[in-house]
């Protein structure tokens, strides 16, 4: 066997003396004359590694994926322009498209190991985490997740770091806001079952409403699954004979909105309407029409305000806007973090390896650990609890004008058992 | 009560552009054997032919819906035919898989060539009536409802009529009960199906127009589901039976809406294809196709 491997290696050196000599030798001159003559140039020393970053160019979500990029590319441009990391690396984002397809995204997944990449941001949606999370984990690829909220992605791949919180939480941050905020009393709930996330988004509104001394008047469901339903007409019309206060809608945008659309046409007008963070996407004004902001008063859950008045955000939110001419919503601002945190990793573990830069996020996890300091979204520092879950807030944000503003915080009181 | 009222209206609005989908399914295959999967796409078309309609064609009501429903069944009548006349024609002869399997290629292409030309976004269906809800009586109706019933009721009639009445239409039956001897009888079997695919594709664009009023979004892969419940429409009708496939589609589109009205909605479309499979069972070459009444085309 040894013997083997080393006629492997000696057969290989044959064949690549050349080349080797040749870029040895290209890359010390190359060192030599940069010394030589300016420091400058030092900069193409720098070993250049790879940020992957798997989300949606084309496909239902790709307005979200354009806002992914955004923050990341914007983040990595101002770390390079700085020096690089720990004046050792040079960064580079490579982005695939995953078509907002499951398949789509697995097969990126592939992609990115066998180009060695180590560590992958992604994606659009919680469901194409999932199948992505196979090959991650195979390949000890660390995975950074910016906003999809299913708790099964970190649960099922140790290498899976969340810099929002779970659709547990977001249900949690809903109903409770619902019952003490906008003393709802009676909630009806239209659920996409044909989405994990969303499902699990009602599950758990309906069990905290429940909990908090609410009723669920009505509980509905429709399948939002490539636009397998348009008419929700007769769910609401169920909606409406349990005279419900207000209609919890977790489900994309475009389902979303022609529910909304439809609530007027049988002449069902309840009072408040309250949407999941899928809902933050300029397109609902459009599909969801004035209704909207006219007959209700609508909220959305989402995880970062994008008016926050933090003097911080509101320089980055400027610089945001005069580069992409564009504002930023939640999900540029948790990408531009989510960046940052891969960056932080590869600073602490000092080289370009999936294993070694896990080892270094493992020191935010837990109540005891140390919080990241100058994140975006997160003021007052970050840390992961021990699903590797980030520990955040729910903000909720009115729909008005069409803009989302901050309307509440939803801090989760200790030992909330979620 | 009003719950009542307010889904069987909810029922004749869904089912009526069922219904409308079905005829056009139902006359090719009378006419052809074919299920044609193209239709449901060339309906798409009708869509988003609306919505670009809509973008330019500005003005108070009824004025904009007016021209784009014509437009979109002009343009769909010629892509329908050209879609005979270029893939079903020269397969005349050929076994029907071949034609069957022609079909759905026609119907990808139509799919992935207008994602590609105009994009995968979802668009919103512009107000090309205005958007209005009346209250009467015990149940509220919108504006796109009684729109869609009207032009529905218009155009099946017209439909109907044509292919009992007119030259053309009864040389269509003719060609549906026997072919060989329709082209012994001096019929140019050509025209005739060059006018059936004329006909349905002209239906189909009226159907996309109508679609976007009631949901209003467009996309690339709007036509898939319609076009299934098209062809379920006209199975449960009796396959090839105009008056068939209208009745089959507001059959469908009151199952699925009383279904989701009155039992959970999680097993909405379990029930309603259940229900759909009992009716199928007892009637099993459609409802209309019994021997004391058959019908063709």
């Amino acid at each position: 066997m040894a013997d083997h491997d080393a006629d492997k290696t000696k057969h290989q050196g044959g064949i690549d003396r050349r080349k080797f000599l040749q870029i040895v030798g290209g890359g010390v001159a190359a060192a030599g004359a940069a010394a030589a003559l300016k420091p400058a140039a030092a900069a193409t020393s720098l070993q250049e590694v790879t940020f992957g970053l798997v989300c949606s160019v084309t496909g239902p979500m790709a307005l979200l994926g354009k806002k992914l990029i955004n923050g990341a590319h914007m983040r990595i441009d101002e770390i390079n322009a700085a020096g690089g990391v720990a004046k050792k690396f040079r960064l580079k984002l490579v982005n695939e498209d995953d078509e907002g397809k499951p398949e789509i995204a697995a097969a990126m997944a592939q992609k990115m190991a066998t180009a060695g990449v180590q560590l992958v941001m992604t994606t659009s949606a919680s469901t194409l985490d999932l199948a992505m999370n196979p090959t991650l984990k195979r390949g000890k690829i660390v995975m950074l997740i910016s906003n999809n909220t299913n708790p099964r992605i970190t649960a099922e791949n140790e290498f899976a770091f969340r810099t929002c919180f779970t659709n547990r939480l977001e249900g949690w941050g809903s109903a409770t806001f619902m019952y003490n905020n906008l003393k709802v009393r009676n909630l009806g709930i239209m659920r996409d079952m044909s989405n994990e996330g969303h499902t699990a988004i009602a599950n758990s509104v309906r069990e905290n409403f429940l909990k908090l001394g609410g009723k669920v008047g009505a509980d509905e469901s429709y399948s939002g699954m490539s636009g397998a339903e348009k008419d929700f007409k007769p769910q609401l019309g169920k909606l409406k004979l349990a005279g419900v206060e207000a209609v919890m809608c977790a489900g994309y945008v475009q389902e979303g909105g022609l529910i909304v659309k439809q609530m007027p046409e049988i002449g069902f007008k309840p009072k408040y309407i309250m949407g999941n963070n899928a809902w933050e996407d300029q397109s609902l004004f459009n599909i969801a029409g004035k209704e909207l902001q006219q007959d209700f008063e609508s909220y959305i859950t989402t995880f970062f305000a994008s008016d926050d008045p933090d003097p911080d955000y509101q320089a980055w939110h400027k610089k945001y806007k005069a580069r992409f001419n564009m504002d930023p919503y939640a999900y540029d601002a948790l990408s531009y973090d989510t960046t940052t945190i891969g960056v932080w990793a590869l600073e602490k573990a000092g080289k370009y390896d999936g294993d070694a830069m896990r080892r270094a996020l493992m020191a935010l996890v837990g109540p005891k650990a140390t919080p990241l300091k100058g994140l975006l979204t997160a003021k007052g520092g970050f840390s992961y609890d021990n699903n590797r879950d980030a520990i955040k807030p729910v903000v909720v944000d009115i729909i008005k004008n069409n803009t989302f503003s901050f309307a509440a915080n939803m801090v989760p009181p200790p030992g909330v058992v979620l | 009560m009003e719950f009542v009222v307010q889904q069987v209206v909810n029922g004749f609005q869904l089912g009526a552009v069922y219904a409308m989908l079905g005829l056009g399914f139902s006359m090719v295959y009378g006419v052809l054997k074919l299920m044609n999967f193209a239709h449901g796409d060339v309906f798409m078309l009708g869509g988003f032919i609306g919505w670009g309609a809509g973008e330019y064609i500005q003005g108070p009501a009824p004025w904009p819906f007016v021209p784009s429903l014509i437009l979109a069944m002009i343009l769909c009548a010629g892509v329908n035919y050209a879609i005979e006349r270029i893939a079903y024609r020269p397969l005349r002869t050929a076994p029907r898989l071949s034609m069957l399997i022609t079909a759905m290629a026609m119907s990808m292409l139509l799919e992935h060539g207008t994602r590609a030309i105009l994009g995968p976004e979802i668009r919103t269906f512009p107000d090309i009536i205005p958007r209005v809800t009346h209250e009467i009586g015990p149940a509220y109706l919108t504006n796109a409802a009684i729109t869609i019933a009207i032009t529905a009721i218009v155009l099946m009639t017209g439909v109907d009529y044509w292919v009992r009445r007119s030259r053309v239409g009864k040389a269509m039956r003719a060609v549906s009960f026997d072919m060989q001897a329709s082209v012994l009888m001096g019929i140019n079997v050509n025209i005739i199906i060059s006018w059936t695919f004329v006909v349905g594709g002209a239906l189909a664009g009226a159907t996309g127009i109508v679609w976007g009023l009631a949901y209003p979004s467009v996309e690339a892969y709007m036509g898939l589901l319609p076009g299934l419940k098209g062809f379920i429409a006209c199975a449960i009708g009796g396959i090839g039976s105009v008056r068939g496939a209208v009745l089959g589609g507001f059959l469908l589109g009151f199952v699925e809406t009383f279904a989701g009205g009155f039992m959970p909605s999680s097993l909405k479309d379990a029930v309603a294809f259940v229900i759909l499979i009992i009716f199928l069972m007892v009637r099993p070459a459609g409802l209309l196709n019994v021997p004391w009444f058959i019908e063709r085309v």
